[in-house]
């Protein structure tokens, strides 16, 4: 095939599905990341060669939620073929970290109301209140004083 | 594009098997489409030497379609037919901006890429590439060659060689001068050529 490498070009495709949540190539770069490791490291743990990792990630994730995820889990195991265990392990570490990304996303979320723009409008309007009632107070004392 | 038969039936039942959700359906069209897209473009596009830019324009058709599967309409056309026209679409816009930043590739080798597809041994050739995958034709075609090295010559035609180098080989001249080489291994292919010309209404029968 005219110097294409067909391992290689399934690699590249999979690479370019790393931002979309709904493949396995993006679950794959989240764990390299937690576990820092590179692609050819990740492989070699699995116990399969780059041209099966490529199939792997080319994949769309099973949903862990969904009633159907074993199933879609031994389907992939059976396609690439992998352990269907390590396939499990690897979905689970990175949907917890990623529940425990977005948990710590709401709690900084919640510990600044007064980044809310309501909160502070309640504030400001609260002082801009104090200081007329001030400015009124100066203005009956001034009246009071002529 | 053309492919045989129970090529596209296998790529149709897949983009059925996609949009049913199996999760293994995305990977097994990448693996069936991709080097049979690269193949065609590159055959096609045989003067662009940037096998970069050819593998981007058909890897953006195929992600175009595995994020958006809907966007097929299996009423329309063959799967295969709908990528290989976006991969197509994407490579000439592509050479159209190298162009214009005069980086890798000149007009005048695109152009080049059309005079040469109205040309009737490029037809042939084309018409041999797309029966590749079809037994019956390769069968056929073995059947009227009796001379070994003419289905080896034939072969390598099939297989879509477009190096004076294998066919060398094959006619054992492989220690003449390029020139020679290329002047002999056109002369065999054109005999080919003419050969399968005057069969094809009998090969496609």
């Amino acid at each position: 095939m005219n110097g294409f490498n067909s391992e290689t070009m399934l690699l590249n495709l999979a690479m370019e599905l790393e931002n979309d949540s709904t493949f396995m190539s993006h679950v794959l770069a989240r764990y390299c990341q937690i576990e820092g490791l590179d692609k050819d490291a990740l492989a070699g743990e699995l116990g399969i060669p780059p041209f099966l990792f490529a199939r792997l990630a080319l994949c769309k994730r099973p949903d862990a939620d969904a009633p159907n995820f074993i199933n879609e889990i031994s389907e992939i195991a059976d396609y690439v073929p992998m352990d269907e265990m390590r396939l499990v392990q690897i979905i689970r570490e990175v949907d917890s970290l990623i529940s425990l990304d977005n948990a710590v996303i709401n709690h900084e979320t919640e510990e600044i109301p007064v980044s809310n723009p309501f909160s502070v409008g309640i504030l400001t309007a609260a002082r801009d209140h104090s200081e007329d009632e001030d400015v009124d107070e100066i203005t009956k004392d001034e009246d009071g004083s002529k | 594009m053309s492919a045989p038969k129970e090529f596209n039936e296998k790529a149709a039942a897949l983009h059925k098997d996609l949009l049913a959700g199996r999760p293994t359906a995305s990977a097994q069209i990448a693996e069936l489409l991709q080097p049979r897209i690269l193949r065609g473009l590159s055959r096609k596009f045989s003067n662009v030497n940037d096998e970069h830019l050819i593998q981007t324009a058909v890897n953006d058709a195929l992600l175009y379609y595995l994020k958006s599967p809907n966007n097929f309409d299996a009423k329309r056309s063959s799967l295969l037919n709908f990528i290989w026209q976006r991969a197509n679409s994407n490579l000439l816009n592509l050479l159209k901006e190298n162009a214009k930043q005069n980086k890798f590739v000149e007009l005048d080798e695109v152009q080049t890429v059309y005079s040469n597809e109205a040309n009737q041994n490029e037809t042939i050739e084309q018409f041999l590439v797309d029966e590749e995958q079809n037994c019956q034709t390769y069968k056929q075609l073995y059947a009227l060659l009796p001379d070994p090295i003419d289905r080896a010559i034939l072969e390598l035609m099939m297989n879509g060689e477009r190096e004076t180098v294998l066919f060398a080989v094959v006619l054992g001249i492989s220690e003449e001068s390029p020139e020679a080489q290329c002047a002999r291994v056109k002369k065999h292919k054109d005999r080919i050529k003419k050969f399968i010309q005057r069969h094809r209404a009998e090969i496609i029968r």
